[in-house]
């Protein structure tokens, strides 16, 4: 089972958002939850910081979601790191270019709490087997 | 004086003609791969895929213990609706549709066939033939589903 | 969590204003500049993100309006349409329309506006900017866009125009009425405990009829996966492989959405069952003279409506048995040191993907001496069995076929279903019962039941000349060994995994299989079934399937060691053992 203690990395470049995910992950019992504003932030984070999950949104300036995840998986401590993807209804184009770039899985906004529960117990069930 | 029409399906077994209601039978199918079950007696031959449905298929002959002849371009399964169980029952061949009048239908001789008289609904007298009329819904119903259970030797319960 | 969700709102609304106020002098200088897709791509990304926080928090015309103006942005990013006053007025009223409401929102004064004017504008801006595209010849038009699949926007926007007037029509009150928060938000934010006031009775049969046909695209999908994997391996140098590759991937996760969902819709709260045990509880402990508190908890927990349906009757004869034979009298507790009131609990929780049921008595535990003895009585076991027999076996016997404990019957267990009927009722729903019990302490029955019944994970496998799926949960590990590596002790075969025998079986032997395999190397899985491990060893292992349980109908499966059946991606039937039925079988035939 996901331990509850497990840190995780929000990225979204909007706080409010960021804000959403994080009181919707405290519901679900993380409380570990650390923030970025974007791409390039949370890699620089990644690499001086340890974290177990990382969910990020697409649309970012600097260094978008995508980019992110292609960087996460090319660097050899982070390539095993589960990233969730945040998406709009609309982009499912692009959900098909992210999971080439091996992310997770996707979610898309809005979500609820159960959800996202849904996807990362997901995420955690393909990892354990 | 009873004029009513019965529709039947006739196949055979051997050199003998059996007949059943033509509403038993939903549908006349060539043989297809039948997956064998482990443990289970020996007249079920398996189960097929029929649609995406998983359904039982009977062999008439092992049921009958007749000898056992291989399958052929002339074996068919026949889809059969048992009590609202589809059921597949192999039969060496399916011959034709046909409408006889109640009145040729005679009871069944106490040692007619080879087969027990209770799954015999009568003897059809045509003028060269004789047909026996399976009773299906005896012959593989839910006696029968009783005796695939006690099989299993596992019923053994003290009260 | 009120003030939280003031507090999110109130985010909300000045960092919507912030991007907003950011991204409109960029529109000024985006008309004088034309295109510039750094520009558009930032004003996109704004509008896009307003939407989804809108989204989180349910206010649906900001939605509703951003979502028009990202995608003529995102059009203009894209190079589809060009820069026209026009559309940057739409683009701009929408941008000032969505200021408005953003500042109702921040003065709660719970004005509404309407926007379906702006909507218009921003969607007859819209067609007329992608007019020249389709005034264009057909014949010219129609190739480049069969040729570029994923381009399907230029219908959208008709669709979408259309889609608004509907709303329109049926223009919902509740949009931004500051005082009490919009109930979508609510939903959004919170657990997901609280029932949604929109319900729908279907009829089961339907929903039934969803989860077949989910059913059957999922072997769809197994059978696109192994093609895909096929082609890919052959063609690895055609580009449209990735494509395909991508796309089934895709197709992957959307069924696996699609199976969880269709499976939710036909889960229902343990408290139906549940429910009535309390009477049940009181009548039976009433009836024998004994003080029993019952203590329920986890009724909310979500199952699917077949385990409501079958799990009634065996947690019934547990419970019977537990204020039968578990709990003790009131003497006997008094003289125990015991509080005199007997206690019973229930509870129910999810663990993964595993539903848990427990129902533990405080009372004497099982004697398992004497159950032993029983066994040997009714001769289950031999003598020298019994001796050698480890406790956990010794309490596995109670659910061997024609075990019962009780010296005399009473009138509550007595009813000719033993604990095996319960064995056998919980491993129908593919789930297995456990017994932990501690003498004077008292004893507690574990069921636990797979979330998805109608969808597993499983093991192919060959055995002689037949295929099998195994349910892939209580595998623990799969092994190559070689034939002389399996030991035989007193005519068990046992095989040491990591310093500890299991005694193994062969699966032509379990199912009394004509066909052997006569190959040296054996392929062993280790199964766990509750505290109890044994091995199955095989001819070959064919990969791991995500399979539908299909029922049998017509075939008493117990004996056969057959739970069902799964048709393949090439329609040919494969049974699906029932282990937990054979652990329950070969416990008796142990040796080791």
């Amino acid at each position: 089972m996901p331990d509850l203690k497990m840190k995780f990395l929000v990225v979204d470049d909007f706080s409010t958002m960021r804000r959403i995910v994080k009181n919707i992950l405290k519901q679900l019992g993380y409380d570990n939850i650390d923030e970025a504003e974007d791409g390039a932030q949370a890699y620089s984070k990644l690499q001086n910081d340890h974290y177990d999950f990382v969910i990020s949104d697409w649309n970012m300036p600097n260094m978008d979601g995508l980019d992110l995840l292609k960087k996460i998986r090319g660097d050899a401590r982070l390539k095993a790191m589960p990233v969730l993807m945040v998406t709009a209804e609309a982009e499912k184009d692009k959900v098909i270019a992210a999971i080439q770039a091996g992310v997770n899985n996707y979610i898309v906004k809005p979500f609820t709490a159960e959800v996202l529960k849904e996807k990362m117990d997901r995420i955690f069930e393909k990892l354990g087997k | 004086m009873d004029g009513k029409i019965l529709q039947l399906v006739t196949f055979s077994l051997g050199n003998e003609e059996y007949a059943m209601d033509i509403l038993k039978v939903q549908e006349i199918n060539r043989m297809v791969e039948i997956t064998p079950v482990p443990n289970s007696p020996v007249f079920l031959e398996g189960v097929i895929n029929l649609r995406g449905k998983v359904i039982p298929v009977v062999t008439l002959r092992k049921k009958f213990g007749l000898s056992i002849k291989a399958n052929d371009e002339q074996s068919r399964i026949m889809i059969l609706d048992i009590q609202g169980i589809t059921t597949g029952l192999v039969v060496d061949s399916v011959s034709e549709v046909l409408r006889i009048s109640a009145d040729t239908v005679e009871p069944p001789p106490p040692m007619a066939t080879n087969i027990s008289a209770e799954f015999i609904k009568g003897i059809a007298k045509l003028e060269k033939r004789l047909i026996i009329l399976l009773d299906i819904d005896k012959l593989l119903g839910r006696a029968e589903s009783r005796e695939l259970a006690a099989s299993s030797s596992k019923l053994l319960n003290n009260g | 969590m009120p003030d939280e969700m003031d507090e999110i709102i109130a985010e909300f609304i000045t960092e919507a204003e912030e991007s907003l106020d950011k991204i409109e002098p960029l529109f000024v200088e985006l008309e004088a500049r034309g295109h510039d897709k750094e520009m558009l791509n930032d004003i996109f990304r704004s509008m896009h993100t307003i939407k989804g926080a809108a989204g989180f928090l349910g206010f649906r015309n900001i939605v509703d309006l951003s979502h028009k103006a990202e995608n003529i942005l995102k059009r203009l990013r894209e190079g589809e349409i060009s820069i026209s006053t026009s559309l940057m007025d739409a683009v701009l009223k929408s941008v000032d329309m969505l200021k408005l409401l953003l500042r109702h929102l921040k003065l709660k004064d719970g004005a509404e506006e309407d926007i379906s004017p702006v909507v218009i504008l921003l969607d007859n801006a819209l067609n007329a900017a992608s007019e020249p595209v389709h005034a264009a010849p057909a014949e010219i038009i129609a190739p480049v866009q069969a040729v570029v699949p994923p381009r399907t926007e230029p219908r959208k926007p008709e669709d979408k125009g259309k889609a608004a007037l509907n709303q329109e029509e049926e223009k919902p009150a509740v949009n931004s009425l500051p005082e009490q928060p919009p109930v979508p938000a609510k939903q959004a934010v919170n657990l997901p405990a609280q029932e949604s006031l929109q319900t729908l009775r279907i009829d089961v049969e339907r929903v039934d009829k969803v989860m077949d046909l989910t059913g059957e695209i999922v072997l769809v999908r197994n059978r696109l996966l192994n093609l895909a994997n096929y082609l890919e391996a052959t063609y690895s140098d055609d580009k449209n492989i990735e494509h395909l590759l991508g796309t089934v991937a895709f197709l992957d996760l959307v069924t696996s959405d699609m199976q969880l969902a269709v499976m939710k819709m036909r889960m229902q709260p343990l408290k139906k069952v549940f429910g009535k045990f309390p009477r049940l509880v009181r009548d039976l402990s009433n009836n024998i003279g004994k003080d029993v508190e019952l203590v329920l908890s986890g009724e909310d927990t979500e199952v699917d409506r077949s385990v409501i349906e079958h799990i009634s009757d065996p947690m019934v004869h547990i419970i019977r048995n537990a204020i039968d034979h578990g709990l003790e009298s009131r003497d006997e507790r008094a003289g125990a040191n015991k509080p005199v009131r007997g206690k019973l609990s229930i509870r129910a929780f999810q663990q993964g993907n595993t539903i848990i049921i427990e129902v533990s008595d405080d009372g004497k535990g099982i004697d398992l001496e004497k159950v032993k003895r029983k066994a040997v009585e009714r001769r289950l076991i031999t003598e020298e069995e019994a001796q050698r027999m480890t406790d956990d076996n010794a309490v596995n016997l109670i659910f061997l076929p024609g075990f019962s404990t009780m010296e005399k019957t009473t009138e509550l267990s007595g009813r000719g279903v033993g604990m095996d009927v319960v064995k056998t009722n919980i491993s129908k729903l593919n789930g297995y019962v456990e017994v932990m019990t501690r003498k004077g302490a008292g004893s507690t029955f574990r069921i636990s039941i797979p979330l998805t019944l109608a969808i597993i994970q499983a093991l192919m496998v060959r055995a002689g000349n037949s295929q099998f799926a195994i349910p892939l949960a209580p595998v623990e590990e799969t092994l190559k060994v070689q034939r002389r590596e399996i030991e035989n002790i007193t005519g068990q075969k046992a095989l040491v995994v990591r310093d500890k025998v299991h005694p193994l079986f062969e699966m032509t032997d379990i199912l009394n299989l004509d066909d052997r395999g006569a190959a040296d190397s054996r392929y062993v899985l280790v199964i766990a079934i509750g505290d109890r491990r044994f091995c199955i060893a095989v001819d070959e292992l064919l990969g791991q399937e995500e399979v539908v349980i299909k029922t049998i109908q017509g075939i008493e499966t117990d004996s056969s060691f057959i739970l069902g059946a799964t048709v393949t991606g090439e329609g040919r039937v494969v049974l699906i053992l029932d282990l937990a039925g054979i652990s329950r079988n070969i416990i008796g035939t142990l040796k080791v």
